[in-house]
């Protein structure tokens, strides 16, 4: 047997294991639509651990870290910084949702912003643009996959037939087992990755240079502009400190209000559980560094891959390891990408119905979630057509997805804590600061940048944003202290 | 500690996290030498401080989990 059809094999292999445990795991789950998607709020401390573990080491980490190391340098510790600054909101907003959830059956994020600012516009406005931030991000991890397969098979399975295989999977666990799945298969993949990152990002400095500050000090000497921040761009040239600074802010603030991650507030079992995995969270963080010793390990090496994105499964082929070794890495570079590209799915098609289409019409339970289903399907195939369609700038939109997501902190934390917010104040200070982002972005995408110091457009819209937010929220009416108390109290 | 004053530390070393992450703090640990268990001193300083947040995190929890019981 050739080596690549041995690698193929525990590829399979892995896959099947995968499936198994997604559909596994279903069994247990209601059949209600709080069952789908907010597993039946039962979730334990392992299965959370994984599952915001697996948001850290998705694709963009896995194959994203290592090329930002290898050809970024420096400006790839920006990726560390974000994570600690970004959870700790979480320690106490997550409770206070998860409490809200059980009280009033939320299962979304808009639900939550909306029980409190009741309006449809901004119920269908935060569905439509968390919709449109996904997409490229689910994107991002299918041809993750489709990198790794074809890379390690040497082109017998093409990029699109790799997806295909690896996303097919994903869908019929997501679309049988609901969130259970997500929670599951993230178990058992992020056991994967941890393996993989450690190993390898310990065993390539060793193997090639002696040591890791062998490496560093090779580095050192000859490309010493990759060891300082703010690194490089992707172009070569030094990157600006108010990119790196702002990059770092707007992650942080960005990074839970992810819907499939701020999600999972609902799916915990106890204020306990949510507490712990936030303590636990940083741990994940540190798994980051042995990534990266993987891109580092690339810059001095003879021979460079395709593009920087390739740099882990290129150095995982050339690092002459047994075939067995191969295919477990890449096993383990595929959970990176399959992990997150699951609970992304479902959250995609988990917000459109509850929060797009559920205001305007009144569903039965069990319509609801086949229609989630059929959601499920539909966005995976959007997300395939871009997958497999080059020249589609992935990272340039997945940028921009966090200066929308971004602008879902300051709703959040209106509609938690500040009992004098408006709905008029957060429908106009939303749309202000969307707008100002998007304004930013496109401005840059059509060649004129307008950005100040370089700043990230997701920045620039919260500081429209959040004066926007208070103004109007001021000039407007309050609300009831009723009104206030029959959403907030939840004792 | 009590609960406030437990809050008060994770908040200035979230403080703290941010200055010495982002500019113009940065520049206080962006130094490459001396290589720390072989890592650039920069990088070793961002893991110092990660496994510093685990630290304070773990305190809040157990003081919060305290205030609660």
């Amino acid at each position: 047997m050739e080596r690549w059809q041995i690698i193929a094999l525990i590829i399979a292999a892995y896959l099947v294991v995968t499936l198994m445990i997604g559909l596994l795991s279903g069994r247990r789950a209601s059949k209600s639509v709080q069952g789908y998607v907010a597993g039946d709020r039962d979730f334990g401390l392992v299965v959370m651990y994984f599952v915001l573990g697996a948001s850290v080491f998705s694709a963009f980490a896995f194959l994203g870290g290592p090329g930002w190391a290898y050809n970024r340098g420096a400006a790839a510790f920006y990726i560390l910084c974000y994570g600690v600054l970004g959870i700790v909101p979480y320690f106490f907003l997550g409770p206070k949702a998860a409490a809200l959830g059980r009280k009033h059956g939320y299962v979304t994020q808009a639900q939550l912003i909306c029980g409190r600012f009741p309006s449809r516009a901004l119920s269908l406005m935060i569905a439509a643009l968390t919709v449109l931030a996904f997409i490229p991000y689910i994107t991002l991890q299918m041809r993750g996959a489709g990198i790794v397969i074809e890379a390690v098979t040497e082109g017998h399975v093409p990029l699109w037939l790799g997806s295909a295989i690896a996303y097919g999977i994903v869908t019929v666990y997501v679309l049988f087992s609901g969130v259970a799945a997500v929670g599951w298969t993230n178990t058992f993949q992020g056991v994967f990755m941890l393996t993989i990152a450690w190993s390898l990002g310990l065993y390539l400095p060793i193997s090639l240079y002696g040591g890791v500050g062998e490496m560093f000090s090779q580095i050192l000497a000859e490309r010493p502009e990759l060891l300082s921040m703010p690194g490089l761009t992707a172009s070569g040239e030094p990157w600006s400190w108010g990119g790196y600074s702002s990059a770092i802010i707007v992650s942080a603030v960005g990074l839970m209000m992810w819907p499939h991650l701020f999600m999972k507030a609902f799916t915990a079992r106890s204020d306990d559980t949510l507490r712990k995995t936030v303590v636990l969270f940083p741990t994940f963080q540190l798994f980051l560094i042995p990534v990266f010793l993987i891109g580092f390990a690339g810059v001095l090496y003879p021979k460079s891959p395709p593009s920087a994105d390739f740099i882990l499964p290129f150095m995982i082929l050339n690092a002459e390891l047994p075939a067995i070794v191969v295919g477990l890495f890449c096993a383990g570079a595929l959970s990176a990408s399959m992990s997150t590209g699951d609970s992304l799915m479902h959250a995609a098609a988990s917000i459109t119905v509850e929060d797009g289409i559920r205001p305007f019409k009144d569903l039965s339970d069990e319509a609801r979630r086949r229609l989630i289903q059929a959601l499920v399907l539909l966005v995976g195939a959007i997300a395939y057509a871009f997958a497999v369609t080059e020249g589609v700038s992935l990272v340039v939109l997945l940028l921009t997805a966090y200066g929308i997501i971004c602008q879902l902190a300051p709703p959040i934390v209106a509609a938690l804590y500040w009992p004098r917010a408006t709905t008029a104040g957060v429908v106009a200070g939303f749309t202000a600061g969307s707008g100002t982002a998007a304004f930013f972005f496109l401005s840059g995408y059509l060649g004129s940048d307008l950005r100040p110091y370089d700043l990230h457009e997701g920045l620039l819209g919260l500081m429209v944003h959040i004066p926007v937010l208070v103004g109007v929220s001021l000039l407007t009416r309050r609300q009831s202290q009723e009104e206030w108390e029959a959403y907030a109290a939840t004792t | 500690m009590s609960v406030r004053a437990v809050r008060l530390l994770v908040s200035v070393y979230m403080a703290l996290f941010v200055f010495l992450t982002t500019w113009p703090g940065v520049g206080l640990i962006n130094m490459v030498e001396p290589l720390v268990l072989g890592l650039p001193l920069n990088l070793f300083l961002i893991a110092i401080l990660i496994v510093g947040g685990l630290g304070v995190l773990t305190a809040l929890y157990f003081s919060e989990k305290r205030a609660e019981d």
